[in-house]
């Protein structure tokens, strides 16, 4: 009994790894299209040139030949917006001390419809002495650790910057606690804005509260440090 | 409801010398206490809004396309401040990049009802504005895709004397993709990149045929990403079948999505509300990408096909790939009790032959 029991199990799991096999390789077809099985590698020609089609349909190709214009996808009942709690940060007066300082925004993408989105943030310039023209440097964090795309830890108060931390469940993965800080991508750099808010979901409202930290050194020049912060809200399609 | 109607009017007559006190007491609350907190809950300097939030046209050269918008202002008064910059969509995770330092290649004006907008203008509070965004496409012009973004930002107070300031600009941006050609006709440019199971447990050959194994606990990522090498954006249509080893077909198909000029994308595939990533995940599958996670579950041989066109009359692309799903941690712990059954089957018949 037990040797059949072993010799059904065996064939059994024969049957149900290798038989679909071979109906894998079988051709199949639908109501719309018919497909023949091949290993991927050689689905798709390298043949640009070959393979004319019409990327309008024949409505939209009547109306291009008598207006040559198409709007072929629209969006006029979608709408989306941002909103931000304050339009300013604004740290205390640079004196001649070393100090840590921090303020928060709270920042929310809103749609009337589900919708992929994201928040992306960028400066035009380091925080500059507005008569001087000496920068504020971005934040290395602790051990010269972080940058443009990856968060770390920045605690110690010898590291003199700015940086920004992002608190929200849709905020990239390596912010994972209120210790972990970046630096800003700068326009004058020709650096890309970074995403701070984003979902893989289309969801109507994201949102997240961003904080930004100031270590002050005892040798940065009193007076007024400016720069622009733009918070865009984009839609992705 | 009778009775409490009748207890009311009984508590009425006997204290409304009270009821007076009562009333003034509870207005004094709401409006120093209740007023002032939901204003600070609610409060959002800098909201706006936009609509339309992407426009995709095909426009000959020589040609004028006006497109109008709705800007609204729900928060405080401020000044605000339109135009159009040329955008850069960049790699497999089409990260966007507002080029503001460069004009874009198709002159525009921006009107309002009565003027054209080139200023800053003032926007009053909970007002909205009418806007319309005129491309004038010039005759002598390449012929491909060009990606704009409509720029609407709020520009910021004066920064304070003294202080660090970091002037915050709210801006949204709704997107204009346009196609300049004097004909539909183009060339089918797409091609799959990519279609595969990922972290698997294991993964083998089998002759040409990769095959992945899974653990029937783990959900299952599905990768499909598609390269648009050509100049014009496509929007590819079709659908991923996954067939059992007892032929039961589970068809998903693929979401209305772009794949821009020039560029790679992963191919979102079924609805993702219902593709919720566990968050305990070991292989931290969670935070790649992913075109398609199948529940957890799974037992046997699976055959994946994909079949996508990205236009009428064109060829299909198709794509096979396999897997198994076990249940591993059940296969291993039933050979570790039989490992221990059989070592002391094997010790206690020895100790026995020994005695």
């Amino acid at each position: 009994m037990k040797r059949v029991l072993i010799v059904f199990f065996l064939i059994y799991s024969l049957f149900s790894i290798f038989i679909p096999l071979s109906i894998a390789q079988e051709k199949q077809e639908s109501t719309r299209y018919k497909i023949e099985l091949t290993p991927l590698q050689d689905t798709s020609s390298d043949d640009k040139d070959s393979n004319q089609y019409n990327m309008l349909t024949e409505d939209e190709q009547i109306e291009f030949e008598r207006s040559g214009i198409v709007i072929r996808n629209n969006s006029f009942n979608n709408s989306f917006g941002i909103a931000i709690s304050s339009n300013k940060i604004s740290f205390e007066e640079v004196e001649s001390q070393s100090s840590t300082n921090m303020q928060s925004l709270d920042i929310k993408l809103i749609s009337n419809t589900n919708m992929d989105g994201r928040v992306v943030i960028i400066q035009d310039q380091l925080l500059t002495h507005v008569t001087a023209n000496t920068p504020i440097p971005n934040t290395s964090c602790d051990l010269d650790s972080c940058s443009l795309s990856k968060s770390q830890q920045w605690q110690d108060s010898s590291n003199i910057g700015y940086g920004y931390n992002i608190s929200s469940k849709f905020a990239p993965s390596d912010f994972q606690n209120i210790n972990m800080y970046r630096p800003l991508p700068s326009i004058n750099r020709k650096e890309s804005p970074t995403t701070i808010l984003s979902t893989k979901i289309p969801i109507q409202t994201l949102d997240g509260q961003i904080t930004f930290k100031f270590i002050k050194s005892r040798t940065f020049i009193e007076g007024t440090y400016v720069h622009n912060l733009y918070i865009i809200a984009i839609p992705v399609y | 409801m009778f009775i409490i109607c009748i207890l009311l009017r009984y508590l009425c007559t006997k204290y409304m010398r009270y009821l007076s006190k009562f009333l003034f007491l509870y207005i004094l609350f709401v409006y120093f206490f209740c007023v002032p907190l939901y204003s600070t809950v609610r409060a959002q300097i800098n909201t706006i809004f936009v609509s339309p939030t992407l426009i995709d046209a095909v426009v000959k050269p020589g040609k004028s396309i006006t497109i109008p918008y709705l800007i609204q202002n729900q928060g405080e008064s401020g000044t605000m401040k339109i135009s159009l910059v040329p955008i850069e969509f960049r790699d497999k995770s089409n990260s966007v990049n507002p080029l503001f330092n460069q004009t874009p290649a198709i002159p525009y004006t921006i009107n309002d009802e009565s003027a054209t907008i080139s200023d800053p203008f003032l926007i009053q509070s909970k007002s909205s504005k009418k806007i319309s965004v005129t491309l004038n496409v010039p005759q002598a012009i390449q012929y491909k895709d060009y990606y704009l973004g409509l720029t609407i930002e709020l520009l910021p107070q004066p920064p304070t004397n003294g202080n660090v300031n970091s002037q915050i600009h709210p801006m949204i941006i709704p997107l204009i993709y346009l196609s300049i050609s004097d004909t539909s006709y183009t060339t089918n440019s797409g091609k799959i990149s990519q279609f595969t199971t990922l972290a698997p447990f294991f993964r083998f050959h089998l002759g040409d045929t990769i095959v992945d194994i899974f653990d029937s606990s783990d959900q299952i990522p599905i990768l499909l990403s598609i390269v648009n090498f050509g100049k014009y954006r496509i929007k590819p249509k079709g659908s991923i079948i996954i067939t059992s080893s007892i032929g039961q077909k589970q068809e998903y198909k693929i979401q209305d999505q772009y794949i821009l000029a020039d560029s790679e994308k992963t191919i979102s595939i079924g609805s993702k509300e219902k593709q919720s990533c566990s968050s305990n995940n070991k292989r931290d599958i969670c935070n790649q990408p992913y075109s398609l996670l199948l529940s957890q579950g799974k037992f046997g041989w699976y055959s994946i096909t994909n079949a996508i066109s990205f236009g009428n009359n064109t060829s299909i692309l198709y794509g096979h790939t396999n897997f198994i799903a076990l249940p591993l941690g059940l296969i291993f712990y039933t050979c570790l009790i039989v490992f221990f059954c059989i070592f002391f089957f094997l010790f206690f018949k020895f100790k026995v032959k020994k005695n």
